[in-house]
């Protein structure tokens, strides 16, 4: 009988491992001891080995139906005195008394075996510094070396957290340090770094589906060390790992959201297409007009006022099929940040927000393949090193074949119609020692859209980046980048051969950057830098397509500018559950020739064209200064409860020329002048973060006011893709929002998602410039984004490691609309007249979706592991109205409403990955 | 804009987009503001201006806005004075030849009953147009008929015009179509005593003419020529009777100023869209007059003064065409004969059936415009253009 031996004591055992992750479903009640351990041990497969007269007489009370295996371990020491040893993965040592550790499982950490100055050891041994205490504790990273120990300074601690498997950075993990309560977030590139007096910590370090590693960390002087982080697909039954939860506590951003890959392919989206864009607005705060509408609006902002980094690449155009999808694939995205409260001082260049899209870095170690097939799109990545552990090459394409569908259509319009579209993203990373890293990325994205004998379009995006990440001294730092982006399209209009002609467009962003951040004194992280952008945007021209075409070639004219960025910034930790930042980034952006640009005067309030000037090549048109101030208070007012607060003022030198209702992917972007001025915007923010159920469930409750001013509207029923002086078909006003966010996230158990609820409201005013009257007779309206309620409700259950089930539902307040209020007659016909812009409301917005992910086997030898997904968008069919619009017909004027996608959707993916389950 | 949309419309298809009804909220908000479409045109003769005031969406029909004073500059010299005569609010008056004179500048003045003076911007009488000719296809397009998207068969009209002055580079189509009707059945008319019999040559073929509501704009501001070929001007599908025997459409080419150009340009946006992603956001289309005694009062419309030229094209039904609009001339039969039927329903439309193998036909009850194409808005006479 198993369980009445106790093997020899002295074996090799290891203290808990991968079975801390795992969930056991137990009845709630009162359980004998002997039953429940026998219960468990056959869910979680593992040969339990102890002396029945140990439990015997021991009772049980479970409280629900499921708890992690390392509740149990935890209760069943706590309470009633029986200690638990795993040896491997299936051999259960349960023990009447502490058990002592003599040794620990093997922990990969290559780079560090070949460093002088830092080591991790196995428990058990040793230290004359400071020793052991806590067997939980399963490693230990000595940093800096003895003979440079001086413990009455504190000193500079760097690391780097990467994953095991394909030494991919991790951003985001928490380090936290129980003793002094503190924590720290790895940054970009997985690092992080923090001052510290010399002796020995215990700190927990843990990221969203990793292996929380407890640990030792014995500080001796400056050094760095590397956290190797196993990810934790392996789990039995359930296991999403506690998370972000840290960093939500100790992090400074208020209304900082993350998605990580996990969480955006579960999911269920339109047509197969993992969009983390569309994903996004399914955080608090984050809207957009309508279904299929390209573009996101972030507290209340245009669609405009949001920046996209992919990588260190800026993308303009974030759009593919004309807003249906995002350009991002995400086989190469390994997580996103949007900052839309606290924006640190080192990004600017746009009111709202700034979406930080993490890019997978390749895997070092192996090559890996995965790829996927929609209805209308396939992509293929494969990653692996050259040198293994030193260089990594990823390469991930993207392609669409939707002209299959088009052709089953009975159209002859439809039918000769095509529609295509991919986009490329290749990186290459390269470690070339421990203090000199850089990475090389590339990504392009191209659209074209041929619909028959109406019109073609064709608009693309392509950027590069070259990163150098160096590490000046221990406490210091510094990151420096080239960044290009290049957006441009190209539209062809050639319904009507008299007036078929052909416009271009084109901007080029060049931007260089050094950041640096410097770790001089234990309670400060300081951070400077800058950056140098040029942008030169040629609004091109309007030339005539065909010879039947009439159009005269009409010149737009270019656009150049720089903008110089010089940001200073320092986190300090006041005391252990109060820390402050502060930031300030100064901006200089200045319009360059050559350039014509009206002059106008001004009589009784209206604007009449004086005159035309020239500026010539380089010369300055018009320079605006500003100074941006970021602030930011993080107190923890118990161990679970972060309360946060922060002020933002940012400034906008360019904007998106629409008069839509949504932006379209041909919009162009507009750089400020003479007479347009830039976009400046302040932000109040606070947040309180709890967290309740043993850290299961995560409440934030956010709240913000922001202002802006100088923020774009058109005047009615502008073209402004025509007009070579926009500023006579623009007006600038203020724009107002405010909002409450709140969001209940759980992580853990079977069952996932969250819940999140955000009252906001968007409100623009537009008064008369001169040149243009005033916008809804100058009294404030709604946004088309105005949204005041949106409920998203996320939920996945993971039945077994093969299958899962996720389903969303979707309600929003409906957007504003502007309806006809009077009817008039001329010439016999009735018309409509509108007054308030959007005084009315469509209907709620309602939607349900769901998807069943059905992985492949679990055989540990195959060559393919794939997997299905099954979704099916819009469940109800629900016709959720988008816009209104009015027709003639036989006399009568008709209102009509549109809805994009009025039935169910249901599609069928696959993909698939070299390797098995658990291969990357 | 409007190929964005198009191009939306492909990627919706596939997405099963919808278009419903909408119902707008009746209210008496809004409203009662002064309209006016005042129209000088190069031909000399009787040139009139209508004013109203714009209703709410609740009211059952729009007001004239009578008794008010109205006068059209010309060349900044003498206003002449419109009278208000015929119908309310519909004002009149006779202008020279010499006041139609190409360079010759106008302007409206209106001062209404409420002491509110209203002024139009300037308008210049512009060089009239050409159209060199009108041409017809049979094709098929996607056309939003009875609530739905549909592709259609039908005729497709192209225009080739052109402007007789490079400076006069926008121009507005006003297109009336005609087509031909023929009763489905002969009948007569009977007052409880007596038949009286409806003449063949004006009941039984008829000639329907209706402006089409459409609104047409040219902008030839980008063009190296001021000319158009082949420009898309009207389709007319066959999912109506219109095509049945013989179609035509007479195509009024009207050179504009901008004012006007713009004005109908912002009607023609907000009243023929197709839904869509990149529907514009709708606004308050204004035009070129103003209140100048009170500047916050609202005025609508336009005074345009326009040069035209017209030219009209029909075509016989050689492509098969046929839509039976009148399926609903169900026969009431009279088995009693004409005594049956009630006199509270005389005079009425009687058609008599044949029999197979009887003598006497079976008298039966028509609806009139089964029998009298006249009370389907047909006339007699065709239009000149189809001679």
């Amino acid at each position: 009988m198993t369980r009445n031996i106790l093997l020899g004591i002295g074996i090799l055992i290891s203290i808990i491992g991968y079975s801390q992750k795992v969930s056991v479903e137990l009845q709630s009640g009162r359980w004998e001891m002997d039953s429940l351990i026998q219960s468990v041990s056959k869910q979680v497969a593992v040969k339990v080995y102890y002396k029945h007269e140990w439990i015997s007489d021991k009772n049980v009370n479970v409280l629900s139906d499921s708890m992690g295996f390392d509740e149990l371990i935890t209760l069943l020491e706590k309470e009633h005195g029986i200690y638990s040893v795993i040896r491997g993965n299936d051999v259960w040592y349960l023990l009447p008394a502490p058990p002592r550790a003599v040794q620990l499982p093997e922990i990969r950490n290559s780079v560090m075996e070949n460093q002088k100055s830092t080591e991790h050891r196995d428990v058990g041994e040793s230290t004359e510094f400071e020793p052991i205490k806590d067997a939980s504790v399963n490693i230990e990273y000595k940093v800096g070396q003895k003979q440079y120990i001086r413990t009455s300074n504190a000193v500079t601690v760097r690391g780097k957290i990467i994953d095991a498997n394909t030494g991919e950075a991790i951003i985001g993990a928490t380090l936290f340090f129980p003793e002094t309560e503190s924590g720290h977030v790895s940054g970009k590139d997985g690092y992080f770094e923090f001052k510290l007096k010399p002796k020995t910590y215990e700190a927990k370090i843990n990221f969203l589906g990793y292996q929380t590693i407890h640990c030792h960390i014995i500080v001796l002087s400056h050094g760095f060390f590397e956290v190797l982080m196993e990810p934790e697909y392996i789990s039995l039954n359930s296991v999403i790992v506690s998370a972000k939860r840290d960093r939500k506590l100790y992090g400074m951003s208020t209304g900082m959201q993350q998605l990580s890959m996990k969480t955006i392919k579960e999911i269920p989206v339109l047509m197969g297409e993992k969009d983390v864009l569309k994903i996004s607005q399914m955080l608090p705060g984050i809207v957009s007009v309508g279904e299929g509408a390209g573009g996101i609006n972030v507290r209340g902002g245009n669609a405009d006022q949001n920046l996209f980094y992919l990588g260190e690449i800026p993308v303009y155009n974030t759009s593919h099929a004309m807003g249906f999808f995002s350009a991002f694939n995400s086989d190469v995205i390994k997580g996103m940040s949007v900052y839309k409260g606290h924006i640190p001082a080192a990004r600017g260049g746009r009111i709202s927000s700034i979406f930080d899209i993490e890019t997978r870095k390749g895997n070092q170690e192996e090559l890996s393949m995965h790829g996927g097939v929609s209805p209308i799109s396939a992509f293929l990545t494969a990653d692996g090193p050259i040198k293994k552990e030193k260089n990594s090459v990823l390469l991930s394409a993207r392609s669409s074949y939707s002209n299959w569908i088009l052709r089953k259509i009975d159209d002859p319009n439809v039918n000769q119609s095509t529609m295509n579209f991919y986009d490329i993203y290749s990186s290459y990373n390269h470690t070339i020692n421990e203090k000199n890293r850089f990475e090389i990325a590339f990504y392009t994205s191209y659209d074209a859209f041929n619909h028959h004998k109406i019109s073609d379009y064709e608009y693309s995006n392509f950027g590069g980046s070259l990163s150098w990440d160096y590490s000046i001294r221990p406490n210091l730092s510094a990151k420096f980048a080239y960044a290009l982006s290049s957006y441009g399209y190209e539209k062809a209009k050639i319904e009507d051969s008299n007036s078929a002609n052909v416009r271009n467009y084109r901007l080029n962003h060049h931007e260089v950057k050094a950041d640096f951040a410097w770790k001089k004194f234990t309670k400060h992280s300081f951070g400077f830098g800058g950056a140098l952008i040029f942008y030169a945007i040629d609004k091109g021209g309007i030339s005539p397509y065909g010879k039947a075409s009439k159009i005269d070639w009409n010149e737009l004219g270019k656009e150049n500018a720089y903008q110089l960025d010089l940001y200073v910034d320092d986190q300090i930790e006041l005391r252990p559950n109060l820390s402050i930042y502060g930031g300030l980034r100064y901006s200089r952006f200045a319009a360059l020739g050559p350039q014509e640009s009206i002059r106008y005067t001004m009589e009784s309030g209206e604007a009449t064209i004086l005159d035309t000037i020239k500026f010539g090549r380089i010369e300055e048109v018009q320079a605006y200064t500003n100074l941006d101030i970021r602030l930011s208070m993080n107190y923890r007012a118990f161990a679970k409860t972060s309360i946060k607060f922060s002020y933002n003022s940012t400034s906008q030198y360019l904007f998106m020329l629409s008069n839509g209702i949504s932006i379209s992917p041909t919009d162009p972007w507009k750089l400020v002048d003479r007479h347009l001025n830039p976009l400046r915007g302040q932000q109040w923010s606070f947040g309180i973060v709890q967290e309740v159920f043993n850290s299961k469930l995560s409440l934030t409750l956010d709240g913000f006011y922001k202002r802006a001013k100088n923020v774009v509207d058109y005047r009615d029923g502008a073209n402004l893709s025509g007009e070579k002086f926009i500023e006579q078909a623009l007006a600038q006003g203020k724009q107002e929002s405010y909002g409450l966010e709140f969001l209940c996230r759980k992580n853990h158990g079977k069952m996932t998602g969250w819940l999140a609820y955000t009252y906001s409201r968007s409100l623009m005013e537009i008064s008369s410039n001169g040149i243009l009257p005033e916008v809804n007779g100058g009294d404030q309206y709604p946004s088309n984004y105005d949204i005041p309620h949106s409920l998203t409700v996320l939920a996945n259950h993971r039945f077994s490691r093969r299958v899962s089930l996720s389903a969303n539902f979707v309600y929003k307040s409906g957007r504003p609309i502007t309806i006809p209020t009077a009817r008039y007659r001329i010439n016999g016909k009735y018309y409509l007249d509108y007054s308030s812009r959007n005084k009315h409301r469509l209907d709620d917005y309602i939607r349900t979706d769901v998807s069943l992910t059905i992985d492949g086997n679990l055989r540990r030898n195959k060559p393919i592991h794939s997997s299905w997904v099954v979704s099916i968008y819009n469940l109800f069919g629900r016709k959720n109205p988008y816009s209104v619009f009015y027709r003639t017909e036989a006399g009568e004027i008709v209102a009509y409403q549109y809805s994009v996608i009025g039935v169910p959707i249901t599609t069928v993916t696959w993909v698939f990955k070299l390797g098995n389950y658990a291969s990357k | 804009m409007r190929a964005n949309r198009l191009l939306l419309f492909l990627f919706c298809m596939l997405l099963g987009s919808c278009v419903d009804r909408f119902k707008l909220p009746n209210s008496h908000d809004s409203g009662y503001d002064l309209v006016c479409y005042g129209q000088i045109t190069n031909n000399y003769g009787i040139q009139k201006i209508e004013l109203s005031y714009s209703a709410s969406l609740a009211d059952s029909d729009v007001l004239p806005c009578t008794n008010a004073h109205v006068f059209v500059e010309v060349n900044e010299e003498r206003p002449i004075e419109f009278f208000e005569w015929g119908a309310p609010g519909e004002y009149f008056m006779w202008l020279d030849e010499e006041s139609l004179t190409v360079g010759n500048t106008f302007k409206l003045i209106i001062e209404t009953t409420d002491g509110e003076v209203y002024e139009s911007e300037m308008e210049t009488m512009l060089p009239q147009p050409a159209i060199q000719q009108i041409t017809i296809k049979q094709e098929k397009k996607k056309v939003l008929s009875k609530g739905q998207m549909q592709e259609l068969d039908g005729l497709m009209f192209y225009t080739d015009a052109s402007s007789n002055d490079s400076n006069t580079k926008y121009f507005r189509l006003e297109l009336e179509e005609t087509w031909k009707i023929i009763s489905p059945l002969t009948g007569v008319l009977f007052d409880g005593w007596h038949d009286h019999l409806i003449p063949a040559d004006s009941a039984y073929i008829c000639y329907k003419s209706e402006l089409v509501s459409d609104v047409v704009t040219i902008s030839m501001e980008d063009y190296l020529e001021q000319s158009i070929k082949q420009f898309p001007t009207y389709f007319v599908h066959n999912q109506s009777e219109k095509l049945n025997y013989e179609y035509g459409l007479n195509v009024k080419m009207m050179a504009v100023s901008y004012n006007s150009y713009k004005f109908w340009n912002d009607l023609e946006l907000l009243h023929q869209g197709s839904g869509g992603i990149f529907e514009v956001q709708p606004y308050s289309a204004q035009g070129n007059i103003k209140c100048i005694s009170d500047p916050t009062r609202k005025a609508i419309g336009v005074f345009e003064v326009v040069s035209y030229t017209e030219k009209g094209e029909h075509v016989f039904n050689e492509y098969g065409f046929w839509y039976d609009e009148y399926e609903s001339c169900s026969l009431e039969e009279l088995h009693n004969g004409k005594r049956d039927i009630d006199p509270a329903r005389l005079p009425a439309y009687i058609y008599y059936k044949p029999i197979p193998g009887q003598m006497n036909p079976l008298p039966c009850i028509v609806p009139g415009p089964c029998v009298d194409c006249r009370l389907r808005g047909g006339i007699p006479q065709k239009p000149e253009y189809w001679n």
